[in-house]
């Protein structure tokens, strides 16, 4: 790789050589990523929570390496999305550890979690457009508040994830998110969630509520997400079926704890009865 | 959202606002600056008077009935400083540059009082041209603030008014002191005296019980604590019906009246004709108290009432309304 | 309650930090501005219309009986800008802009939009409430003196039609009054300071109290409504009490 020197380069051994040599291990590492070494890059330690009286989470541990999908499962009101909302740092565990990157980000100071928000997109369950502003503004809300690229760039970045979620931008870039049917909205969000060109993707029910075309559209879409962007994404849902499309690592979490976690075929084969229950 | 963004017509009506309020803002500190007279250049002019009768800074300053300033300021005069003028305080006008021939050696400024509210004003007479024009720090003449004739008049009218009064006080007081009128005919009456005998018996058959100690009034008398509030609150009944002997209070001379009494006996007679109807059964109200059935709603409602007052108390929280504020 | 009064408080210190420092939304600015102020100006121009006409009607009445009629223009001026005025104005603006700020954020709330803004990078606080804050703290002073000059303008209506007054004899007496309460700083009356002052506190509370309801709603749809209600009735009481505090404390520092 570092004998490679493209024409116009800096010296070899100056700081501005080995920036780049950095940046460009990180890119290759990037693309090629995904072997059983990996490092996770988001990972939950022994994650406890309680809303006042009420225990969510008891013990939680999970992860999801590079180039990984991580379905967590389980059934409504369990905590899925309390555990989304963790790795946000939108709320901070009682106790435990949640390390994004292999940093642990209850101990970061305000700037620093605002940097490593930017390396996360989340799409929400009901998808969160502003509903004040229309599909371009939406998209590009993110491109403004932390890029300093100029109008036409941002257009064209806007314009390219619209594409990529399989959405016609010309057509519904001057829309109000009022004007979307569901799958639309969802498409949209998951279009802002990727505008920055975050590593790490979260979804939260990505397919609830949408009919079954649809949810397999969704589906597909975060399939390509990983095949394309070589991104790590985690989805919370409830749909055993979806799961076992797209995920690469499953967990079930029942009573605040983790009660089996493997692959998606793993979980298929085990014996477990309330895992065969749930899988339905 | 833009980087570059072009003026939006929310901007435009904004700023279209933002400066038709400005303007509406200037305008009235414009127009009640001119009223007020702040923006015209003014000269100090000093009066001495004795009293500054209520003039506060600000106070309008008139020549001849048209505004020409202000007031500024109201000092007092250290005593050691006064000489052998009368005068306490020092007030300091500020008065318009452009009337300054106006005010001359003969001006005189004096307090006077403008319309319903009584507002406080001072007014200067203009001075004659052949006396010299004032300059500014110069000391203005003074004139009274109030007429002492009408000041005088009327405090005679109240002086007499008071004496009237203290006249007819007295008079009474003697009378009261002396046992005359309601209060010494009601210590002599026969028939008050077998009415209390009367209700002497009735209360005796009703004490008996308590006496004997049976229900909770009997108990009452045996507490020490409502002994001692019991002494106490007779002992404060005592300077009271000693203050009404001695006839002190209104209610010594109501008891003085001889009106009065005559009032009551009619009405007691009244009283009486109407309870005498009512024993026979007339009227109205002598079928309601005769009549069966009357009697047995009644029972019925107290039974009623009772039982919603059992339910109250074991359920309070179901009849009081929660206090909302949303 | 003692909790809410804290975070109450708390949420005060915020947004006034930050609004001492960067980053700050100018155009989210510029359209709360004209959200809750321009678009507020028409029902404060009604309001204060049939205020300064049913006053001096009431004056008229009043004082008929003591050959004051003359004193409606001082009547209608000093009630008008001291009082009636600012808080009329603040209670109309609580229900129009008050009601549809907690709406909008509850809204946001409870439809994760306010948890997008923060995944975003985005402080809530300096996105949603700076400039509201903001905007109303500059716009309630700015639509009361309109509907201030729409009631003497409504005054004088009344004055002129029915009472044979003379626009001049009338608006003079209201520019007198305003005149005898006082100056500060020699050209200021002193009358201004308090109707000015006023609707700016009463802008503070009113947008301060809205996004605090409306960024605890909780509970879907029906929590929009309950924050809403919470929001309206909450700045209506702390205008209402912020007044008499307010005119007790302008009245010890300008004694009259
Ligand atoms: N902010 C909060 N305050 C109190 N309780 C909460 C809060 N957020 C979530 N909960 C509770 O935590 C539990 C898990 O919520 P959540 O993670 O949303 O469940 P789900 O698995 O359906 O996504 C629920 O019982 C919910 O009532
Ligand atoms: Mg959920």
């Amino acid at each position: 790789m570092s004998g490679r020197t493209p024409d116009g380069a800096p010296e070899p051994g100056s700081e501005a050589f080995e920036a780049e040599l950095r940046d460009e291990i990180r890119r290759e590492l990037e693309t090629h990523g995904g072997g059983s070494a990996q490092p996770e890059i988001v990972e939950l330690r022994d994650v406890w929570l309680s809303f006042g009286t009420h225990e969510v989470l008891r013990g939680v541990s999970l992860g999801v390496a590079r180039g990984g999908t991580l379905c967590i499962l389980g059934g409504s009101g369990v905590g899925k999305s309390t555990i989304l909302r963790l790795m946000l740092r939108l709320l901070l565990p009682d106790r435990g550890e949640v390390l994004i990157e292999g940093r642990d980000i209850s101990a970061v100071s305000r700037p620093e979690a605002l940097a490593l928000r930017e390396r996360m997109g989340m799409v929400f369950q009901g998808s969160a457009l502003f509903d004040s502003l229309n599909v371009f503004d939406n998209v590009a809300f993110p491109l403004y508040e932390h890029t300093k690229l100029a109008d036409g760039e941002i257009r064209d970045r806007v314009e390219e994830v619209l594409s990529f979620v399989d959405l016609d931008p010309a057509m519904v870039l001057p829309l109000l998110p009022s004007a979307l049917s569901g799958g639309m909205r969802k498409r949209v969000a998951i279009a802002r969630a990727i505008v920055h060109r975050p590593p790490i993707l979260l979804f939260d029910e990505p397919t609830s509520g949408l009919d079954p075309i649809t949810t397999r559209r969704i589906d597909e879409l975060i399939l390509k997400l990983r095949r394309e962007l070589h991104v790590c994404v985690v989805v919370v849902t409830h749909d055993v079926r979806s799961a076992a499309r797209i995920a690469t690592e499953t967990a079930l979490l029942k009573d605040g704890k983790i009660i089996f976690s493997g692959t998606p075929e793993e979980m298929h084969a085990t014996e477990d009865r309330y895992v065969r229950a749930f899988r339905g | 959202m833009r980087r570059s963004e072009p003026i939006t017509w929310d901007q435009m009506r904004v700023g279209f606002v933002l400066i038709v309020s400005l303007v509406l803002l200037a305008l009235c500190v414009l127009f009640v600056g001119r009223i007020g007279d702040v923006f015209g250049e003014r000269y100090q002019l000093v009066a001495l008077m004795e009293s500054a009768s209520g003039l506060r800074p600000g106070a309008p300053v008139q020549v001849a009935g048209r505004g020409v300033g202000q007031v500024e300021r109201v000092e007092f005069i250290a005593p050691e400083e006064r000489g052998d003028s009368e005068a306490a305080v020092a007030v300091w006008l500020g008065v318009n540059v452009d009337i300054r021939e106006q005010i001359r050696r003969g001006s005189r400024a004096r307090v006077r009082t403008q319309g319903l509210l009584g507002d406080r004003l001072i007014d200067i007479e203009p001075g004659s041209p052949d006396s010299a024009i004032l300059v500014p720090g110069d000391t203005i003449g003074t004139a009274p603030a109030l007429s002492y004739d009408e000041l005088l008049g009327q405090a005679a009218d109240a002086v007499l008014g008071l004496t009237q009064l203290s006249n007819d006080l007295s008079a009474t007081l003697a009378r009261v002191s002396s046992g005359e009128g309601s209060l010494g005919r009601l210590l002599v009456d026969e028939a008050l005296y077998d009415g209390l005998v009367d209700l002497n018996e009735n209360l005796a058959a009703v004490l008996g019980p308590i006496a004997d100690g049976e229900g909770s009034f009997a108990r009452l008398l045996e507490d020490e604590e409502f002994y001692d509030r019991l002494v106490s609150s007779t002992a404060r009944f005592d300077t009271v019906t000693a203050a009404l002997a001695a006839g002190e209070g209104t209610l010594g001379r109501l008891l003085a009246s001889d009106s009065l009494y005559r009032a009551v006996a009619s009405s007691a007679t009244r009283a009486n004709a109407i309870l005498g109807l009512i024993e026979n059964g007339e009227g109205a109200v002598g079928q309601l108290i005769g009549d069966e059935t009357l009697y047995e709603e009644f029972l019925k409602v107290v039974v009623d009432l009772n039982a919603f007052l059992t339910e109250v108390r074991a359920n309070p929280g179901k009849f009081i309304p929660p206090i909302r504020v949303f | 309650m003692a909790f809410a009064v804290e975070a109450y408080f708390r949420l005060l210190v915020r947004v006034t930090r930050a609004c001492l420092s960067r980053p700050f939304y100018r155009g989210d600015l510029v359209q709360q501005m004209d959200t809750i102020g321009v678009a507020s100006i028409f029902i404060v121009m009604l309001t204060g219309l049939f205020t300064g006409m049913v006053l001096a009607l009431q004056a008229a009445v009043e004082m008929e009986r003591f050959g004051a009629t003359v004193y409606i223009g001082r009547l209608v001026g000093a009630s008008t800008i001291r009082e009636l005025g600012p808080v009329l104005t603040a209670l109309i603006v609580t229900g129009r802009a008050g009601a549809g700020m907690a709406a909008a954020l509850g809204a946001m709330r409870v439809t994760e939009q306010v948890d997008a803004l923060r995944t975003m990078g985005v402080d809530p606080i300096r996105k949603l409430v700076v400039p509201r804050f903001l905007a109303a703290l500059v716009m309630l002073p700015v639509v009361t003196i309109i509907g201030d000059a729409v009631a003497i303008l409504g005054g004088l209506l009344i004055a002129v039609l029915m009472l044979d007054f003379t626009a001049q004899l009338y608006i003079n007496s209201v520019w007198e009054t305003l005149a005898q309460t006082g100056f500060v700083l020699t050209v200021i009356p002193i009358d201004l300071i308090q109707g000015l002052g006023k609707p700016f506190a009463f802008g503070g509370i009113i947008a301060l109290t809205s996004c605090f309801h409306g960024l605890r709603a909780e509970g879907g749809t029906e929590g929009v409504g309950r924050a809403t209600t919470r929001a309206v009735v909450t700045s209506s009481i702390l205008i209402l009490a912020m007044d008499y505090f307010l005119t007790q404390i302008l009245l010890t520092m300008f004694p009259s």
